[in-house]
């Protein structure tokens, strides 16, 4: 880091802490107050399911199409998700065009782990003959526009894209050997589970910021992210960087995250009708 | 229609051109949009900043108010320009005054990012070039670097030359330019003593800078800047 | 296919699903016509009839200004960044450069995209410099570079002439100093029809049918009642050109009255947010 560059933030520092003092975010927000999130499904009629969400000012889309490939070998009566986020350079200005930066990567890493690891959906409802045919769907998450807590905005769209997919029915003659598709019937994918991430940050390594805005995440550090999947289980709680948390602090994420699945759910569902 | 509503407000608007015509009145003789003919040229009226001239008209280059005011330098002509709530300037202007930080100070010469004219602030800083013999008026072969900037410094400066493809060049080579903003080892932002020192709050140390000593009237506007700096 | 590190891939290769209808419906898919007997197309407008347009501007809130755009299906957000000091040391020094980059989202067409380097994409970056260029004035950023990214969301058809339009309202609300606006539009000729505004269905539809079709997409700057750009592929007779130019620049003054709707929509917005701030 550049010295100019740690003036900046030294500066901005002073900046959001003249807010905290006050017990108030530079967005008119308390210290535990999300921003209101909103939620399209099936807006991109070209993919076979959809899902657009809006963080504050944040714009994820995610759009997922379906293609027919061959199962994997160790895997063959199963599926293929392949999920990738693009970070495009029109969303931020620190953003440049060209092949995934590592953000974008880790950010691809970090949904394509979440979709298979929790076990949110069962693939073997996209085998279509074992060994042979089975559906592969490329959830792609555009970044539209990036401020802040970009971690929450993907999963969500990915998530929401994947209960949004209609396959269309498939089906195969064993005799002829012979796959033929039926568009005009379609099913929906069986999810067992939401998974549904909340976002955190630490200022001065003391006070938990929730759903951070980019100018928050720029001064504060480390970021600790707790996935749920309603009711008492949690998927994954990860902590990178910054300072040490007491259990106290990851007692109120968690509740925190908690909540924050009742929410989405609440969402998705006023969505679906 | 699936409708991404992307945008904060959900005011669609469909194609109902036929009907459109000029029905927004009074607010569309007051706003313009680029490459709207504002007027005929004529002598008495001079095309100001957001506009341009095309054969036998005036013409709004910019979205935005359209301001008709008496022009200072010429009595008696008015002068229409196109006012908007962005900054005024896209790029450093020969001639006008700068904010920029220092990046690196060598025997020779400093380098610094250029982050504001006047009240403009830049996204993406351009990259200006402050030499040795600019930095001071009078007594110019005893100026030494490092007894007037460090790098992190805020420095007012005058764009002297639009420079190489590099970088502009800049001069402090006035009583009211030099630095504004400066920090000490300690990382409290420095008071002005005299024109060559400044004092730490918190240690008291005393270190050398190139004082800026701005008017009363430049100090109300640097104010409302560094504000937005340190937003930044 | 050739394994990239930096994107999550599958091993095998994959394939779309309309490779596998059964024959009988892949037959009666492409049979249709593109004009039925009363002179309606598939989704019932008239061969001369536009599609709904939504603009807004503004939502890509760190860019310099933005826009996002909605024609039919079409969905299209454009971002501008700049003018930032130039990178190369040689060009340019007098004037400034436009740099454009357009990406179709890889779920934006029926078929996925792939991530390999698409011409297309290319094709429609080096087009819209040149539909763009010329409605910028360029001497007023000397030696600085504005960058322009669009990225097409979805193709519901005309995707090209949408982003040119999103281009320019994202530089109005850049408050780059323009010209004029470029407002884009689109025919798809078919025998005598030329089918304004087509979707994605009609463009590809005319392709497959393999007769004498051709397209036409031009870019207008309505405040000085130019043409900045053309772009003409297929057969089109000389009559056909005139006449699509005549009936595509009347669509674009009608477009701009729309953008420019939208503009004093955002400049009175604006206006508001700063007096509001002030008390």
């Amino acid at each position: 880091m550049s010295a100019a560059n740690e003036v900046r933030a030294y500066q901005r520092k002073e900046y959001l802490l003249k807010f905290l003092e006050q017990d108030v975010r530079p967005d008119n927000r308390g210290l535990g107050d999300t921003r209101e999130a909103k939620l399209t499904l099936g807006a991109i009629s070209t993919a076979d399911g959809s899902a657009m969400v809006k963080l504050g000012h944040t714009v994820a889309v995610c759009g997922i199409k379906a293609e027919i490939t061959r199962p994997p070998t160790d895997k063959p009566d199963s599926g293929v998700i392949i999920a990738n986020v693009q970070l495009p350079a029109m969303c931020a200005p620190e953003f440049k065009s060209g092949p995934p930066s590592e953000k974008a990567q880790v950010l691809s890493d970090f949904v394509q782990q979440v979709l298979l690891d929790t076990g949110m959906i069962d693939r073997t409802q996209l085998c279509i003959e074992s060994g042979l045919h089975c559906w592969i769907l490329y959830c792609d998450v555009i970044c539209c526009n990036y401020d802040g807590n970009i971690r929450d905005a993907v999963l969500l769209a990915a998530v929401s894209a994947l209960k949004d997919v209609s396959l269309p029915m498939a089906q195969y003659d064993a005799e002829q050997e012979n796959l033929t598709i039926d568009k005009d019937r379609k099913r929906q994918l069986t999810l067992s589970c939401m998974p549904v991430s909340l976002s955190f940050t630490l200022f001065d390594d003391a006070v938990l910021l929730v759903d951070p805005t980019h100018e928050e995440e720029t001064v504060c550090q480390g970021q600790i992210t707790v996935i749920t999947s309603g009711g008492d289980s949690i998927c994954s709680v990860s902590k990178h960087g910054g300072a040490s948390l007491n259990p106290e602090q990851l007692t109120l994420c968690i509740s925190k995250a908690k909540q924050r699945w009742c929410d989405i759910s609440k969402l998705m569902t006023s969505n679906h009708l | 229609m699936a409708t991404l509503k992307l945008t904060t407000n959900d005011q669609v608007e469909v194609n109902n051109y036929h009907q459109d015509g000029n029905e927004d009145g009074g607010c569309s003789m007051s706003i313009a949009i680029p490459g709207q003919k504002l007027m005929d040229i004529n002598s008495d009226v001079i095309s100001g900043h957001g506009t341009y001239e095309h054969k036998d008209g005036i013409y709004s280059s910019l979205a935005g108010y359209v301001k008709l005011e008496e022009n200072k330098e010429q009595p008696g002509k008015t002068m229409v320009s196109v006012q908007t709530t962005r900054h005024k300037h896209l790029v450093p202007v020969l001639g006008g005054l700068v904010t920029s930080r220092v990046t690196q100070a060598t025997p020779r010469f400093c380098k610094v990012d250029i982050i504001a004219v006047e009240k403009s602030i830049f996204e993406i800083p351009f990259r200006g070039l402050l030499r040795k013999e600019d930095v001071r008026a009078t007594e110019k072969d005893k100026v030494e670097i490092h007894k007037c900037f460090r790098p992190g410094d805020i420095v007012l400066c005058r764009v002297i030359s639009v420079g190489d493809s590099q970088s502009y060049i800049l001069s402090t080579a006035e009583n009211e330019l030099g630095v504004i903003v400066a920090y000490s080892e300690a990382g409290a932002a420095m008071l002005p003593i005299s024109w060559r020192e400044m004092q730490c709050p918190r240690t008291l140390a005393v270190e050398f800078r190139k004082v800026a000593k701005p008017t009363a009237d430049y100090i109300d506007q640097i104010k409302e800047l560094l504000h937005k700096i340190v937003i930044k | 296919m050739p394994q990239d590190s930096r994107r999550n891939c599958h091993t095998d290769e994959s394939y779309h699903p309309d490779r596998f209808l059964s024959i009988c419906k892949f037959n009666t898919q492409n049979n249709t016509t593109v004009i039925n007997d009363n002179g309606l197309r598939i989704d019932g407008r008239s061969s001369s009839d536009s599609r709904p347009i939504f603009l807004e501007t503004g939502f890509v809130t760190r860019s310099k200004g933005s826009s996002y755009i909605e024609i039919g299906n079409t969905k299209v957000i454009c971002a501008c960044y700049g003018p930032k000091q130039l990178q190369s040391k040689d060009t340019g020094l007098r004037k400034g450069v436009l740099s454009c980059e357009l990406k179709y989202a890889s779920f934006a067409s029926a078929v996925h995209k792939t991530d390999q380097a698409n011409m297309l994409e290319k094709e429609y970056s080096v087009l819209m410099v040149d539909a763009l260029s010329p409605c910028i004035i360029l001497d007023r950023f000397p030696k600085a570079q504005v960058d322009i990214f669009v990225t097409i969301l979805e193709d519901g058809g005309s995707a090209f002439p949408a982003a040119i339009t999103a281009a320019s309202l994202a530089l109005a609300d850049a408050g780059i100093e323009l010209y004029s606006l470029a407002i884009g539009a689109s025919l798809q000729q078919h025998k005598e029809w030329a089918l304004v505004d087509p979707t994605h269905e009609e463009e590809n539809m005319v392709a497959l049918l393999g007769e004498c079709t051709g397209s036409l997409c031009i870019a207008y700057m309505p405040g000085l009642s130019q043409v900045s750009m053309v772009s003409q592929q297929g057969y089109i007779t000389h009559q056909q050109l005139s006449q699509g130019m005549v009936t595509l620049i009347e669509l674009c003054k009608d477009v701009s009255t729309l953008v420019r709707r939208c503009l004093v929509n955002s400049i009175q917005r604006k206006g508001q947010q700063e007096s509001s701030v002030g008390d």
